[in-house]
């Protein structure tokens, strides 16, 4: 019987692991924290239209890592009829220009430092500390030219890498 | 006068072996399996707790390193039969961090989708375990996967862990997976 008992006893001692994996996340918002839904602006030919407080993008990082901010744009525009716009660096015909630059606080910057965006990412920010976020502030040149009365959707895309 | 001598002296005798006694003896002697068992850290010192591996990347495989500086375990035998020895783990879904959504991770036979893959081996204090020696532990309760089999009375060993982070997962926490190793006889 004590032989029985005896074997059906152990022992163990344990340790643990901690482990944990990089994630990458971010949201776009407004300066309210609510989701961010577009821009909505009308401007002439020509024309310069930039960013004001209300509409600033907040861009909060929720990665677990620090983090590089690529953004490009391209002109969704859904009507076939429409010829749709190309970015660019200098307006121009059907050509439009769409800066970015960034800033801490609510108030508009003076676009002395801005990155234009173009059909491919370029590079934005290129270390964002964890749990920071940041203002994306824009501003556009309408095209030199273009149809008249036309409604044309721009897709800005941001991309987050580890950095 | 003789003749009365005489049978008081045969009742005598007869008296002596009535009342005599005799004894002998025998004794128990009786042990009990006794099970200890310590996990001390690579340099046969100390208590090993744990094995912080900070930020891994998804699908990395990691192993414990040699030495006796190194970061693997010496399993400290002071069991007095010959024993298995054994793992299983116990893993919990992180409370939540702000970063994507916490989700249990578990053990699996390899890494997957918020699966990761555990292995126990024995080495010695300068060798990781041969290929051969890695037994892969799934188990969640006692006495878990043995991983070394027949071990002599006391007889210590070097252990190393091999882990394998999952291909894919929900959320950036920090995952805790408890390990315990188990002597039984």
């Amino acid at each position: 019987m004590l032989v029985l008992a005896s074997s059906l006893y152990a022992d163990g001692d344990a340790f643990n692991i901690t482990v944990s994996v990089p994630m990458v996340g971010f949201e776009c918002q407004t300066i309210e924290g609510a989701p961010y839904r577009d821009w909505r602006i009308s401007a002439f030919v020509w024309d310069t239209v930039a960013m004001k407080p209300p509409d600033f993008v907040l861009f909060v990082n929720g990665s677990n890592i620090p983090v590089s901010i690529l953004a490009s744009v391209e002109d969704v525009t859904e009507d076939t009829s429409v010829t749709r716009w190309t970015p660019s660096v200098v307006q121009g015909i059907e050509r439009f220009v769409l800066q970015l630059t960034t800033t801490y606080i609510l108030l508009p910057p003076d676009f002395s430092d801005y990155i234009v965006l173009l059909g491919e990412p370029v590079e934005v920010v290129d270390f964002f500390e964890v749990g920071s976020s940041v203002y994306l502030v824009f501003r556009f040149l309408a095209p030199g030219r273009t149809s008249p009365g036309t409604v044309h959707r721009l897709s800005v895309t941001l991309i987050v890498t580890a950095s | 006068m003789r003749r009365v001598f005489g049978v008081l002296a045969v009742f005598l005798l007869l008296s002596s072996v009535v009342y005599a006694a005799d004894h002998d003896a025998f004794t128990i002697t009786v042990q009990v399996q006794y099970m200890d068992v310590t996990l001390r850290n690579a340099d046969e010192t100390g208590d090993y707790t744990t094995w912080p591996l900070d930020m891994r990347a998804e699908g990395e495989v990691i192993t414990q390193t040699t030495g006796s500086g190194g970061d693997h375990i010496f399993v400290d035998n002071n069991c007095n039969c010959v024993v298995d020895f054994s793992g299983y783990q116990v893993t919990t879904t992180p409370a939540p961090c702000g970063y994507g959504t916490p989700t249990l991770w578990t053990a699996g036979t390899s890494a997957g989708d918020n699966i990761f893959k555990l292995e126990l081996g024995k080495g010695t204090q300068d060798a990781e375990p041969a290929a051969a020696d890695w037994q892969t532990i799934t188990a969640s309760a006692s006495p878990g996967d043995v991983y070394l089999s027949g071990v002599a009375v006391g007889e210590d060993h070097h252990l190393y862990t091999r882990f394998t982070v999952p291909t894919s997962v929900s959320d950036g926490c920090v995952h805790q997976i408890d390990v315990t190793i188990v002597a039984t006889p």
